[in-house]
């Protein structure tokens, strides 16, 4: 019997209509179904077509100035926007500007960078950039990396020819030598002799240069060092605040939607609805629980960025507000989320739906400063991003929280925004 | 009002002060599904209410729409306020239970207790009576997913009245409850409306308890007032006094439309027609015998398996034809 239902394949159709008209007729559950991969791969495709070229801004202090410094220039004229800045403190200036985001990187190419090149020596040129911005720096050294190229290749081929007509010179010093052997090998005249020195001498030079070639010269002629212009700022300490703020993003997100669920599913909300009770009470003891979860969270990374080597500058007040405003707001966010969503598997979607494109927009994986005007728009005000930079600040630069108020601002009102439609859905929601 | 006004209505049966629920063309709907259309009706204060009606026909959406967890148009004035001036003095318990399988009894009762803006400390006190009262006395501390379904049950209703309300509104209470269960929940029921002078407006498919326990009920049909008061008052509004069950040997079509013909000319209902069986309700008992001379005249062959006074069950099958 069951053989000849498997033959049959009856129940197996049935189960699988049963899939397709559930699928079909759960609306929200399609309606993420079809969300995600558009919303995915337009935000993956708007955040990794990155700015022209043309619009990342380059400092460049030249302590050189040699026709190949100059080249080097041009070729980098013909990508980016370059300013030669005077020699006069020019680091501090180029730092300065950095600083103010009127450069995204500055390039100091310091005196004796030819000297090297014509030495067959691996030249270095320093590359200045906003250290707190690490993944900016990673892509910024690429660019640059890949505008160089040509350059690279032109003093590679330069130093080829250089060579071969070394090499040449060498034959035809080798041949003098043994024509010259061959004709009076008895006596050689004054100035056959000092023809045969000269050649000589510049087959000793030559030799000398081939034995001090840097083999590094080779494989890549100009290295580029980065420095950062913020020194005092650890590397680590600026992941700490990426990673906390993903952290408190994902879980407040998760947390706090299923969590209202949960309340839904428990009548929880008609009886504090029909006891007469305040939706603000509600809300805020949900931003008190949650925030001592997303503390204990903090504690915990914070442990583990310090074990691994972490330096942190911190104002305690700032922190403070800074984790207090950040990890509120995404309680606020993941609670929206919970209202807007029929069960916990509907909220868990949302949740991804929501996290995901704030992820790749956030500055976190994608330098939002190479992003096109259109999407920096966009990212400029978005929640996750500005999360990052304010818990930067604090954490790296301990900044006072006098000077976070601009920043702060933003988050605040995204605060009172979500607070406040939080209680608006919960103060007519049906059900 | 004057004074002798005052003396009059006190005498009144309907005076606003002797009424817990008023309400007047009430439309309530889910956006565009009216289900509740133009309905009014009167709960006394003191008075256990009951609402029946088939499933589907808007119970549930009137208890919502007193306790403000829905909308909708039409006037209502409990205990003499606006809906929201008396929102303390209602309480709600829903069909499924309100409270924390993960929290205990006493935990749940903290927990409501500050909700309804009562100290905790006086809510603790006040459920451990309650507790007593229903049977649940030495379960503190047991968790809510350690109850049974009755005790859950319970414990709903505890929850819903430790902030002493004048008037409960109780959603299907009795749903799945076995005898015993219901029973309990009864005897507590009455005590709440006999000791502590509360109103309890209630919804039931339990015909039979409803009838003997509730004070009057509103019986629902398609949204809109079927019939309303007591039974004794609305099987009078029907012109109901007695019901007869017969069984026939055979019935044809032909003496089935005859009996149908007959019962229309003479206020006779048919309140359940089977193969060999008929169920009438007789406005007067007189009719009952003429109705049996007419089935033998046409030799029509029956048994009369009971005759009876009418209930509400025989009132709630003309709201089911």
């Amino acid at each position: 019997m069951r053989i000849l239902d498997v033959i049959r394949g009856t129940k197996l159709i049935e189960m699988i209509r049963k899939e397709y008209y559930l699928l079909l007729r759960r609306r929200k559950f399609m309606v993420m179904v079809l969300a995600l991969p558009i919303l995915l791969g337009a935000v993956f495709a708007l955040s990794t077509s990155l700015t022209s070229l043309g619009k990342i801004n380059i400092g460049i202090c030249d302590f050189d100035k040699s026709p190949q410094t100059n080249q080097m220039v041009q070729s980098l004229q013909q990508q980016f926007t370059v300013e030669i800045l005077p020699e006069d403190g020019c680091i501090d200036i180029m730092g300065e500007r950095i600083k103010q985001e009127q450069f995204l990187l500055g390039i100091n190419i310091p005196q004796g960078f030819s000297d090297k090149l014509n030495k067959l020596q691996q030249a270095t040129i320093y590359l200045y950039f906003d250290n707190s911005k690490p993944q900016l720096a990673t892509t910024l050294d690429y660019l640059i990396l890949r505008g160089l190229t040509d350059y690279k290749s032109s003093t590679l081929s330069g130093a080829q020819s250089e060579l071969s007509e070394n090499i040449e010179d060498i034959r035809e010093t080798a041949l003098t030598v043994q024509s010259v052997v061959n004709a009076s090998s008895a006596i050689i005249p004054g100035p056959t002799f000092l023809t045969i020195k000269q050649q000589t001498d510049d087959f000793v030079d030559l030799m000398n240069l081939l034995y001090e070639m840097d083999i590094a010269f080779l494989a890549d002629p100009v290295h580029m060092e980065k420095r950062g212009i913020y020194p005092e700022v650890n590397t680590l300490a600026v992941s700490f605040a990426i990673v906390f703020c993903i952290l408190s993003l994902f879980s407040s997100f998760m947390l706090c939607s299923t969590n209202l669920i949960f309340d839904r599913d428990n009548n929880f909300i008609i009886m504090v609805k029909t006891s007469g009770s305040s939706f603000f009470t509600y809300i805020t003891s949900k931003l008190v629980v949650f925030n001592g979860v997303a503390l204990l969270q903090l504690g915990l990374v914070f442990v583990i960025f310090l074990a691994m080597g972490a330096v942190f500058s911190i104002d305690l007040i700032s922190l403070s507000a800074s984790f207090l405003i950040i990890s509120s707001l995404n309680i606020l966010i993941g609670m929206t989320i919970g209202l807007i969503s029929e069960n916990e598997t509907v909220a868990v979607l949302t949740s991804l739906i929501f996290t995901l494109p704030f992820l790749f927009l956030s500055g976190a994986f994608f330098p939002t400063e190479l992003f096109p005007d259109a999407i920096r728009l966009v990212t400029d005000v978005f929640p996750l991003n500005i999360e990052i930079i304010l818990l930067k600040k604090v954490v790296t630069f301990a900044f006072p929280i006098s000077q976070l108020a601009s920043t702060m601002n933003i988050l605040i009102y995204y605060f009172i925004f979500f607070f406040g439609l939080n209680w608006f859905i919960l103060r007519n929601k049906k059900k | 009002m004057g004074f002798f006004d005052r003396i009059r209505s006190i005498f009144r049966r309907d005076e606003p002060s002797r009424l817990a629920i008023v309400t007047d063309k009430l439309v309530i709907g889910y956006g565009s599904n009216i289900v509740i259309k133009n309905l009014s009706f009167k709960v006394k204060r003191g008075d256990i209410y009951g609402i029946i009606g088939l499933s589907g026909s808007g119970k549930s959406t009137i208890l919502k729409y007193l306790v403000s967890l829905l909308s909708g148009s039409g006037d209502v004035r409990i205990l003499g306020k606006s809906k929201k001036k008396a929102r303390k003095n209602i309480a709600y318990s829903p069909q499924d239970h309100s409270f924390f399988n993960e929290l205990t009894v006493n935990e749940n009762i903290r927990l409501f207790s500050a909700l309804n803006s009562m100290n905790p400390a006086e809510g603790l006190e006040r459920g451990k009576e309650m507790l007593k009262k229903l049977q649940m006395q030495g379960m503190e501390d047991a968790y809510g997913n350690q109850l049974s379904g009755g005790q859950k049950k319970r414990l709903n209703i505890i929850l819903s009245i430790l902030h002493k309300p004048r008037i409960l509104v109780l959603d299907e209470p009795f749903a799945g409850l076995d005898f015993y269960n219901r029973r309990i929940l009864w005897d507590f029921i009455r005590e709440l409306k006999s000791k502590e002078k509360i109103t309890i407006l209630l919804t039931t498919h339990l015909l039979d308890e409803a009838e003997r326990y509730c004070n009057r009920i509103l019986i629902l049909k398609d949204g809109k007032r079927f019939s309303a008061g007591t039974v004794t008052e609305m099987l009078r509004n029907r012109q109901i006094k007695a019901v007869m069950e017969l069984r026939f040997s055979y019935l044809s079509q032909e003496s089935e439309d005859k009996i149908r013909r007959y019962s229309r000319s003479r206020k006779i209902r048919l309140l359940d027609v089977k193969r060999r069986y008929i169920l009438f309700a007789l406005p007067g008992h007189q009719q009952r015998d003429r109705l049996l001379e007419f089935l033998r005249a046409n030799r029509i062959k029956f048994d009369i398996e009971a005759y009876r006074p009418p209930g509400l069950d025989d009132l709630f099958l003309l709201v089911a034809r």
